[in-house]
C-alpha cells in the first residue's frame, strides 16, 4: 500500500506497530489444549485387609492395552465348538457378542470403553480398576 | 514391535522352595534373528503356497498373531501377595 502510494510512511509505520501489538507472544496466548494421551495400561488393584495379625492381601495387575487388542484378534485360534460354548455363556450373561465376527472396529470400541473405565469399590475389600 | 527383553518370575510359598527367575530374553534375539533369516526362503515358499491354500494362509496368520501377542506382552505385571504366597511376574 505504501509502494502504491495509498498511505504515507507514517501511516505505514502505525499499521506495522499495530500488527506487532496484535501478535501476542506465545506465553500470553491461550494455552492450546494438549491432546489427551491415550492410556497404555489397564490396572486392577485389590486389597483385602488382614483379619488377624498378618499383612493385607493384595492383587496388583497391569495389562497393556496392546495385549488386549492382540488377544482379541486371536479369536481364530479358538476351536469352533469352544466358540459356540463361549457365545452361549456370554449370551446367558446378557452379552450378545459373536466371537467369530469380532472385527477391528469392535475391538477399538471395546478398548475405547475400557480407557474410560474407572471403578472404585470400597467395602471389606478395596477394588480399583482404572487406566493409566 | 519388539519381543520382551526380560522376564522376572518370583514365587514364594511357605514350605516350598522359592522360585526366582530372571530370564534375559534379549540374549535369544540374535540367534532368533539368525534362524529367521535362514528360514526366510521357507517362509517365502509358504507365503506363495498360502496364496493358493487357505489353511496354510491361516497357519501363517496364526504364527504372526502369536508373535504379535508375545511382543505386546511387554509391560505386563502381576503381583499377588497374601499372608502365605507371593507371586510376582514382570515382563519387560
Amino acid at each position: 500500500m505504501l509502494k502504491d502510494g495509498k498511505i504515507s510512511v507514517s501511516e505505514a509505520d502505525e499499521l506495522l506497530s499495530a500488527i506487532g501489538q496484535d501478535q501476542t507472544p506465545p506465553s500470553e496466548a491461550e494455552p492450546v489444549d494438549k491432546p489427551r494421551k491415550s492410556p497404555k495400561y489397564l490396572r486392577i488393584e485389590v486389597r483385602e485387609p488382614s483379619r488377624g495379625s498378618g499383612k493385607d492381601e493384595t492383587v496388583n495387575i497391569r495389562v497393556p492395552f496392546q495385549l488386549i487388542r492382540a488377544g482379541m484378534k486371536m479369536h481364530s485360534l479358538i476351536p469352533s465348538n469352544a466358540k459356540q460354548k463361549i457365545d452361549g455363556a456370554l449370551k446367558e450373561k446378557g452379552i450378545d457378542i459373536d466371537i467369530e465376527n469380532i472385527d477391528s472396529k469392535n475391538i477399538e470400541e471395546l478398548v475405547e470403553a475400557l480407557t474410560e473405565l474407572k471403578i472404585d469399590v470400597d467395602g471389606d475389600e478395596t477394588v480399583a480398576i482404572y487406566c493409566e | 514391535m519388539f519381543p520382551p527383553a526380560l522376564i522376572r518370575i518370583r514365587v514364594v510359598s511357605p514350605g516350598e522352595k522359592k522360585i526366582a527367575l530372571w530370564l534375559p530374553i534379549f540374549l535369544l534375539w540374535i540367534p532368533a534373528l539368525v534362524v529367521a533369516v535362514a528360514a526366510t526362503p521357507l517362509v517365502l515358499v509358504l507365503v506363495l503356497v498360502g496364496v493358493l491354500m487357505p489353511r496354510v494362509r491361516r497357519f501363517l496368520r496364526q504364527c504372526f498373531d502369536v508373535f504379535r501377542l508375545l511382543c505386546c506382552s511387554r509391560g505386563t505385571r502381576i503381583e499377588v501377595d497374601d499372608n502365605e504366597d507371593n507371586v510376582f511376574v514382570d515382563i519387560r
